[in-house]
């Protein structure tokens, strides 16, 4: 995984050389930091957001005062990483909330012109997989990975229970990823 | 080898698109945060699915927003209102191929064709039994939670066991009736026959008539028959089939709200009973799995058997609004691993 290669800890220079919480983090992230990345990539839904934040969990667990006790290293880093989490989608939603000029809305995906028949193939697919499935497992799918609605909301919405909502969602993906994997392997 | 059963590894990546879902929830609580890693790492394949999902889920919230209308429109228009209490099986997709028939309530998973098969899948809620008529006049019961996918083929009737527990009578034909759970392929001789499968660990006791069982790689122990009243259970852990002779009775109890188990390991145990509980119950020390239990739990009781559970094993129960956790009786414990 190439995420996990990446992130594979080297103490920055300037990092306090405090012996044994260093290596202690080191040791921590090595173990733990495929989890910690994937993790983080579920909670922002961004691969290259969530080896940010991992790089600040590291940092902020390097600096902590060696006072503060750590009962249960694991717990410590998913809880510091859920934190930094929801700070990185506050602040994206301030820059969402912020005027956008709608010719632009399209910047991240503009498509290179050799790209653009596979991204329309693409979604023709994602269309027919969520086509397949039932109504209400489609639309929690579509309600909460494309209009970024959490599942509390949808659940009120589609008077459903939240884990209801999550049971939909999960098996949309599980559903479209068979499917794409089923389109790409060779009979 | 690098060929593995199909149906495991749908039973990965189903698993990790459900943590995907799971690890969106904010409300998440910690101890899940600590079973999710300990699943990521307990193997390679499930980090390589995870990634999958994801890598998915991600490409579809950064389509562009001419896409994204045309999706939302379809599929989540704002204020259309669901039709509500339509009958679950009725969904579109299904209609549309009228030589299958769907029997009882349940959710409709997915439906696709391939060149030689039609293939369904269905799946029963927690808690829920469903039964399914299939078209050659077989039937499956389903247990709780649990999902097969039937493929039927030209040459051959094949069911996916992807977990749970099923009951399989099989109506006779020339094409053999097949069911695929995980590491045991399990070949109907004209029968009626129970398959319960926790992952790798899987039970197929036989209620009528003959089976054959033989492993899904096709290495190892050669193909075994078992007639009525016989059991054989594979065991992931050593990778040996156990053979007994039980009452073909107590494999079939679930559908009488019992579960009965013989010398099961305790993380199978919860697992299956995870099925039908409201609240799942979750083990704080992986080490309890290994306990073995000997008894019945009655679905419509759990919540007593879990309270007795203390007075047969060194453990505590401790009870959360949205699980109940077995945590190791601290009086007694003898080696607690450092954390």
């Amino acid at each position: 995984m190439n995420a996990v290669r990446a992130m594979e800890p080297t103490p920055p220079a300037g990092a306090p050389a405090s012996g044994t919480r260093a290596d202690q983090v080191v040791a921590l992230f090595r173990e733990h930091n495929a989890a910690l990345v994937g993790f983080l990539r579920a909670r922002l839904n961004s691969l290259a957001d969530a080896q940010e934040v991992a790089q600040e969990v590291y940092l902020k667990l390097l600096t902590l005062g060696p006072d503060t006790a750590i009962d249960s290293p694991r717990a410590f880093l998913f809880r510091s990483a859920a934190n930094l989490a929801v700070d990185r989608l506050r602040m994206r939603n301030v820059r969402a909330a912020a005027p956008v000029d709608p010719e632009h809305d399209d910047w991240h995906v503009t498509p290179m012109p050799e790209q653009h028949a596979s991204a329309v193939e693409q979604w023709r697919g994602l269309r027919e997989a969520l086509d397949e499935l039932p109504p209400k497992t489609s639309r929690a799918f579509v309600m909460h990975v494309i209009n970024g609605r959490d599942f509390a909301s949808i659940a009120r919405d589609m008077n459903l229970s939240e884990r209801m909502v999550r049971y939909h969602v999960g098996n949309a993906l599980a559903h479209c990823r068979e499917r794409r994997d089923r389109a790409e392997s060779p009979r | 080898m690098n060929s593995t059963p199909s149906g495991y590894d749908r039973h990965i990546e189903h698993t990790a698109a459900d943590w995907w879902a799971r690890l969106r929830d904010p409300a998440l609580p910690e101890q899940a945060l600590v079973q999710w890693s300990d699943w990521l790492e307990a193997d390679p394949r499930h980090a390589h699915a995870f990634d999958s999902v994801a890598a998915l889920a991600e490409s579809v919230g950064e389509m562009n927003a001419r896409e994204r209308d045309a999706i939302v429109e379809r599929f989540a228009a704002p204020v259309r209102a669901l039709p509500t209490r339509r009958p679950r099986l009725a969904m579109g997709v299904a209609a549309s191929v009228a030589a299958v028939a769907i029997a009882g309530a349940g959710l409709f998973l997915a439906f696709h064709t391939s060149t030689d098969a039609v293939s369904h899948q269905y799946a029963s809620e927690r808690a829920g039994h469903r039964d399914i008529a299939l078209p050659d006049g077989s039937s499956i019961e389903l247990g709780a939670a649990t999902s097969v996918t039937a493929r039927y083929g030209k040459d051959e009737r094949a069911i996916d066991l992807d977990d749970g527990e099923a009951y399989f009578h099989v109506a006779h034909a020339t094409r053999p009736f097949i069911v695929n759970a995980g590491p045991l392929r399990i070949r109907d001789l004209g029968t009626a026959f129970n398959v319960r499968r926790t992952g790798d660990r899987v039970t197929v006791t036989v209620t009528e008539g003959r089976v054959r069982v033989s492993p899904a790689q096709g290495d190892g122990n050669g193909p075994v028959e078992l007639g009525a009243g016989s059991q054989v259970s594979f065991d992931p852990e050593t990778q040996a089939m156990r053979f007994l002779n039980v009452d073909a009775g107590s494999a079939t109890s679930w559908r009488d709200n019992r579960l009965e188990f013989v010398n099961e390991p305790l993380d199978s145990v919860v697992a299956n009973v995870n099925r039908y509980a409201t609240r799942p119950i979750r083990l704080a020390d992986p080490a309890l799995g290994k306990l073995t239990f000997t008894g019945t739990v009655q679905v419509d009781t759990i919540d007593s058997w879990i309270a007795a559970l203390p007075r047969v094993f060194p453990v505590r129960v401790d009870s959360y609004a949205d699980r109940l956790e077995l945590a190791r009786q601290t009086s007694t414990a003898r080696s607690i691993r450092p954390r």
